[in-house]
């Protein structure tokens, strides 16, 4: 039966050759923005590099805390940033669920640097060394900074690749080579290979101790500029992280520099983005379900609509095949069947072009060179969006069709 | 073997109530070569559909080898003419993107248990039987109207169907071409032993039959 349906599928969608490509036309770009943006968000919300145990890892980057005047109930009057080192060093790094615990800076510093009379931008980020230990950089040449070499505030620093070969060609001959940054010099010890800027936690071309910031990291305020990266020892210990750190924060003491409620969560990349953007984590669900909805909707809409007309041209061979014993379920089956299989054509084109407009963000940085972010997971996703639009847009005139008389079908009635 | 009692068959629209059929009563024997006879819109089609399980009456019963066919759902109906019923038509309905060959197993697509080995097998035998082995692989657009008057025939046998229904099977064909189809039917009829109720517009060819009913504005008039 299947071999049937697949034998009339092919038949029928080379007939009508115009109808198969503005069919496959927008079947394809519907599902390359799918799996553009598939791809995208799961590039931002999945183990890639730097972060390849992204799912073991909590992050600690905004704050809001309120005075004792507008209270916290007033989420009008609230101060909002990043942590301050003061916060994380005494209610994060204590913890005792996480694995490591790193601190850094939470935004990359932009200075230039003069070398060999050439200005180049460089963002330095400060960061301790359990940095390297949460993350896991690959070092093309050199090491990371150590403890003592943190703790000594020593003028250190890591590159990446792409600056290395711009200051000295050859990235192998930057290890041991000085580089003044910020009238500052530091000796190169590391070389890694570039972090793209969206992996907002690791992003930077320069690493150096945190202790080099001209920043006073010991000042007791709760906000300024900081973010942990806190490592799990498994998965599933996230929540207790999370758990563990409110009870810790509990524990300030209130009021502290005037301030009285603070709101500070560790949790992964995907929460703290929901939590600190104008919608809730509810809403923000709503939302992208309406998008991607809409998404396939409109174009469904559109598949919905040539379905019948390309089934009203087979009023006849509904007709005939009801006549000899076909039921309901079997014809619903059979133009399912093209259909699905007219989305999953779409879709293997998709795939092609997406992995082409996927090519096209590579150099801009956004996505790292190696690593394409087609995986299966997106290949799945996507396979999984092929079916559902498939169905969507077959499924009403399919069914339609079924409920027709056979006589009426055989007159070549209207559908 | 089929029996038809008070059949009436009426279609109503907002503002028209058309009687196509009233009080039609009857007996069809196994074995039997049918003619229903009458002049367009009289109602012969109507009364095939009913028989043949396409259509439902609006009163009456249809009874087809001691089953009374009521209330039944899709599926059973839809088992019961794959089984039961062979239909051939005026204007040959066969798909044009199938092969003839694929054309004429259809129905066995529809009944479970036959492998697709043996639904060829039973295809190519049918072709055979209406004379058109060599054309088994072209499609219908290929052919002449006899041709594919032939091939829906062969479609029509390949379930070996107690009954077979033919709703003016040589309407669109010349009458050589006619003569060719209304042989076979006669002997699936004398060597098969098929039933066959066949709708016409020509008495030469209904005279070939074993019983002629006709009928005159949905009504039976002998």
């Amino acid at each position: 039966m299947i071999k049937n349906y697949l034998k009339i599928t092919w038949k029928v969608l080379m007939r009508n050759k115009l109808f198969t490509f503005i069919s496959l036309f927008g079947i394809s770009f519907t599902l390359i923005i799918l799996i553009v943006a598939a791809s995208f968000f799961d590039y931002f919300t999945k183990s890639n590099y730097p972060a390849k145990k992204l799912d073991r890892i909590s992050f600690i980057s905004n704050v809001r805390i309120w005075d004792e005047q507008t209270g916290k109930n007033s989420y009008n009057n609230y101060i909002g940033g990043s942590p301050s080192y003061y916060l994380l060093d005494n209610y994060a790094r204590t913890l005792e669920t996480p694995l490591k615990v790193s601190i850094n800076s939470n935004f990359v510093t932009s200075v230039n640097s003069y070398i060999n009379a050439q200005k180049l931008e460089l963002k330095i980020r400060h960061t301790d060394d359990e940095f390297w230990n949460v993350l896991d950089f690959k070092f093309i040449a050199g090491r990371p900074y150590n403890k003592n070499e943190v703790e000594d505030a020593q003028q250190v620093a890591v590159i990446s690749e792409s600056v290395a070969k711009t200051i000295f060609n050859e990235s192998q001959d930057a290890i041991g080579k000085q580089v003044e940054m910020d009238k500052i010099n530091y000796t190169i010890i590391g070389i890694v290979k570039d972090v793209p800027f969206t992996s907002q936690y690791a992003y930077g071309n320069v690493w150096v101790p945190i202790t080099t910031t001209k920043n006073d990291l010991s000042v007791k305020k709760l906000d300024g500029g900081y973010s942990a990266i806190l490592l799990a020892k498994k998965r599933g210990d996230l929540p207790k992280i999370e758990s563990e750190f409110q009870a810790a924060l509990k524990k300030i003491d209130f009021p502290f520099n005037g301030m009285n409620f603070i709101d500070c969560h560790a949790e992964s990349v995907l929460e703290d983005f929901i939590r600190f953007s104008p919608v809730n984590k509810k809403t923000f669900s709503i939302l992208l379900s309406a998008v991607i909805f809409i998404l396939l909707f409109i174009p469904s809409l559109n598949l919905i609509s040539m379905n019948t007309t390309r089934i009203s041209e087979r009023l006849s061979e509904i007709g005939i095949r009801k006549s000899f014993g076909a039921t309901k379920i079997a014809l619903t089956g059979q133009f399912l069947t093209e259909n699905i299989v007219l989305t999953i054509l779409g879709g293997v084109i998709a795939f092609i072009f997406s992995f082409i407009v996927l090519k096209f963000f590579q150099p801009t940085g956004i996505i790292p060179s190696e690593g394409f972010p087609l995986n299966f997971r997106i290949f799945f996703t996507g396979l999984f969006f092929c079916f559902l639009f498939g169905f969507i847009s077959g499924v009403l005139p399919a069914y339609r069709m079924s409920r027709l008389q056979i006589v009426e079908s055989l007159k070549g009635g209207e559908l | 073997m089929i029996t038809l009692k008070n059949l009436e068959k009426v279609y109503q629209t907002d503002e028209i109530e058309t009687v196509a059929l009233s009080n039609i009563n009857l007996e069809i024997a196994k074995g039997e070569f049918l003619s229903i006879m009458g002049p367009s819109g009289c109602g012969k089609s109507t009364l095939l559909n009913m028989i043949g399980l396409l259509d439902k009456p609006t009163n009456g019963m249809v009874e087809i080898e001691k089953n009374i066919i009521d209330g039944w759902r899709d599926k059973r109906l839809a088992q019961f003419r794959n089984q039961k019923l062979g239909f051939i038509f005026q204007s040959f309905h066969l798909i044009n993107d199938l092969q003839v060959v694929d054309n004429v197993e259809l129905p066995l697509l529809y009944r479970k248990g036959i492998s697709g080995k043996e639904r060829r097998k039973r295809a190519l035998e049918a072709i055979e039987k209406v004379g058109l082995s060599t054309r088994a692989k072209h499609y219908p657009a290929q052919l002449s109207g006899g041709q594919k008057q032939r091939v829906a025939i062969a479609r029509a046998i390949i379930g070996q169907p107690d009954i077979i229904l033919a709703d003016e099977p040589t309407g669109n064909l010349d009458s050589k071409m006619g003569n060719d189809i209304m042989e076979i039917l006669e002997k699936l009829n004398k060597q098969e032993k098929a039933t066959i109720i066949m709708v016409t517009h020509d008495e030469r060819l209904a005279n070939k039959t074993n019983r002629i009913i006709h009928l005159f504005d949905g009504k039976q008039v002998n």
